[in-house]
């Protein structure tokens, strides 16, 4: 199963979920509201969720997931020209 | 002009509507091959098929669907937005790498090939793909009405017959080249739009901080995440952290396994455009979703604080001011909670804001209709009427069987638009529950797994179709909302799960285990459509 995956999807998936469930077990252990958490003076959820996780995370990941298999496969290429000469 | 319609609203409407209709026709003769009509040549590039893929995929359910369920359910829902974008990039490695390499026409092409089995298999894949695509139409055709009511200031009624005579000419134009074209452009606009929005609204509360505040000094349990010791919860259905996090879970892997995205993949130039529109189509989404989650955050307290109709006899808040829209515009069921969004930025007293909003309102509404109507008209049109039943005037005039789909489609959501079964978003999470956990495990172990097998196929789609239509049917009628575990009743318990998507992660299982059971596929099938994909 999944053979041929390029491993960059495993490590890609640990941190994505790897960094939802720590932010989910941050805010289920907290003992009222999230507002509370503030980060310069603005709500935390704004900078963590609407920024980090849902921007920065996300478009890395999108980037990360055609790059590394990109190089690969050029690398790849370029191996089996030099088989090939 | 009828009150309450503002020029510059109506300008930027006609404008868009001139665009969009000017690259439908500009591109109508493109689209009489049916090459063309259905992948689009198999020529676009990585920003355009990204823009595309993002305008395809983020529908009503998007635009309208999410800020109604932040103003509805408080902060937690922001994980469900996140979630969705966070399943985008997973699709370019795991389908839309594969099945560009594949390169087919049709959605249930790769399962005919993959499952060796030309005709009972087109049948049992698009079952559930017709059901969800249905719903899918029906909640795009009520978001371009919405919007109708937003610009014309007519009776819901009205702006659902002129919204889908606009949809229907539009997906009549062009097929595939049209909707390629015109999607980027909708894709530009509706990311813009709802940042615009968002930045507008922002201003107006002086950042972030003063949003934050505003918020919490109208409604304090917003901001209130699951399991709080208080026992004080933002929603019922977020009490508990199962609430939250499955519905984290009911849009993430569509991006991946859903017909009218996958079939995107098909129309990218190469593999490397297919994985990099992942990109683009991300990029998009991203942003657009922060506005929607500023927008959805803010709506109530922009409604109550500055709505006209907050001094109309009878309304006190945010819900009877819907009320109160609800019977001026004669708006079907609980359909007014989706006008949250548009309501909140007419609100603002901004014609310009509201413009670029109703511009991409309707982008999103009709690229997400035109990207369903093409895979389900060449569901019906080729592979029921063409290759199922061999009819000879649909494999003769394949664009006409397409374009005649097109129409009966259109009419048939119309008429249940009327009225609908449920929020705009009830009605997407439904779609990508059934589809992903009917035909989802065949689709990725397909392309994974050398031992997933036909009858595998068969049994997961034949026992989970009827399970997920009949426990969110049930959820929602008996329990009073299909986010309660179907079996509350009968364990005893208070569970929350989005749209029953417990059964995704079921089916997957048990795909596995029956394709353990069963007799492996033949081994020329497995090397061609399984492991030379990678």
């Amino acid at each position: 199963m999944f053979k041929g995956m390029h491993p960059i999807f495993w490590i890609g998936l640990a941190i994505m979920y790897g960094l939802n469930i720590i932010f989910w077990i941050f805010e289920i252990s907290q003992p009222g509201s999230i507002f509370a958490v503030k980060i310069g003076g603005v709500a935390a959820p704004f900078y963590y969720v609407a920024i980090l996780m849902l921007i920065v995370m996300n478009v890395f990941l999108a980037w990360l997931w055609y790059y590394v298999p990109e190089q690969a496969e050029k690398k790849e290429m370029e191996l089996t020209k030099g088989g090939a000469r | 002009m009828q009150d309450g319609v503002s020029p510059i609203v109506v300008i930027f409407a006609a404008v868009y509507f001139l665009v969009i209709f000017g690259i439908g026709w500009y591109s109508r003769k493109a689209a009489l091959s049916a090459s063309d009509y259905m992948v689009s040549g198999r020529n676009v590039g990585p920003v355009i098929n990204g823009a595309a893929l993002a305008s395809t995929y983020l529908s009503p359910a998007s635009f309208l669907g999410l800020p109604a369920f932040i103003f509805i359910m408080g902060y937690p829902f922001w994980w469900a937005v996140v979630g969705v974008i966070a399943g985008m990039p997973i699709a370019s490695m795991l389908t839309a790498a594969p099945l560009r390499k594949y390169a087919p026409v049709s959605f249930t092409d790769y399962y005919a090939d993959r499952y060796d089995d030309q005709k009972g298999m087109r049948v049992l894949i698009s079952l559930p793909v017709i059901v969800s695509g249905v719903l899918y139409v029906v909640l795009s055709i009520i978001g371009t009405a919405l919007f109708m009511m937003a610009i014309l200031k007519v009776p819901y009624n009205w702006a659902l017959v002129i919204g889908a005579v606009v949809v229907l000419f539009y997906v009549y134009l062009g097929g595939m080249v049209a909707t390629t074209w015109s999607n980027a452009l909708q894709g530009v606009i509706m990311a813009v739009a709802a940042v615009a929005a968002a930045i507008v609204i922002l201003y107006h509360f002086g950042g972030l901080a003063g949003l934050g505040n505003a918020i919490n000094a109208n409604n304090p349990k917003f901001w209130f995440p699951p399991e709080s010791v208080s026992g004080t919860f933002s929603h019922p259905i977020m009490a508990g952290w199962t609430g939250m996090v499955s519905f984290y879970f009911v849009w993430h892997y569509g991006f991946s396994m859903m017909p009218y995205t996958v079939v995107r993949f098909f129309t990218a130039m190469d593999l490397k455009a297919a994985r990099r529109s992942v990109f683009w189509a991300t990029l998009f989404g991203a942003f657009m979703y922060w506005g929607l989650i500023v927008i959805g955050s803010a709506a109530r307290v922009i409604l109550e604080t500055l709505h006209p109709l907050m001094s109309a006899p009878g309304v006190k808040d945010a819900v009877s001011l819907l009320a109160k829209i609800k019977a001026i515009y004669n708006v079907s069921g609980a359909t007014v909670t989706d006008y949250s969004m548009i309501a909140a930025v007419e609100a603002l007293n901004n014609p310009w804001l509201m413009g670029l909003l109703v511009a991409g309102g309707l982008s999103i509404a009709m690229s997400t209709t035109a990207g369903w109507l093409v895979v389900l008209n060449v569901i019906l049109g080729r592979d029921w009427m063409g290759k199922v039943m061999g009819n000879k005037w649909a494999i003769d005039n394949p664009v006409k069987a397409l374009r005649m789909w097109s129409i009966i489609l259109t009419i048939v959501c119309t008429i249940i638009a009327f009225n609908p079964p449920g929020l705009i978003l009830d009605l997407s999470g439904w779609a990508f529950v059934v589809v992903i956990a009917t035909i989802g495990a065949p689709l990725v172990f397909g392309l994974w797994w050398e031992r997933a097998t036909r009858t595998a196929t068969y049994a997961t789609v034949i026992v989970f179709f009827p399970l997920t239509l009949f426990s969110w049917i049930y959820a929602k009628t008996a329990l009073g909302s299909p986010h309660w575990f179907f079996l509350n009743e009968l364990l005893g318990t208070k569970l929350a799960f989005g749209h029953q998507i417990y059964w995704v992660p079921i089916s997957f299982i048990f795909f596995i285990v029956v394709s353990l059971l069963t007799s492996p596929p033949r081994q020329e099938v497995v090397q061609k459509y399984c492991k030379d994909l990678h």
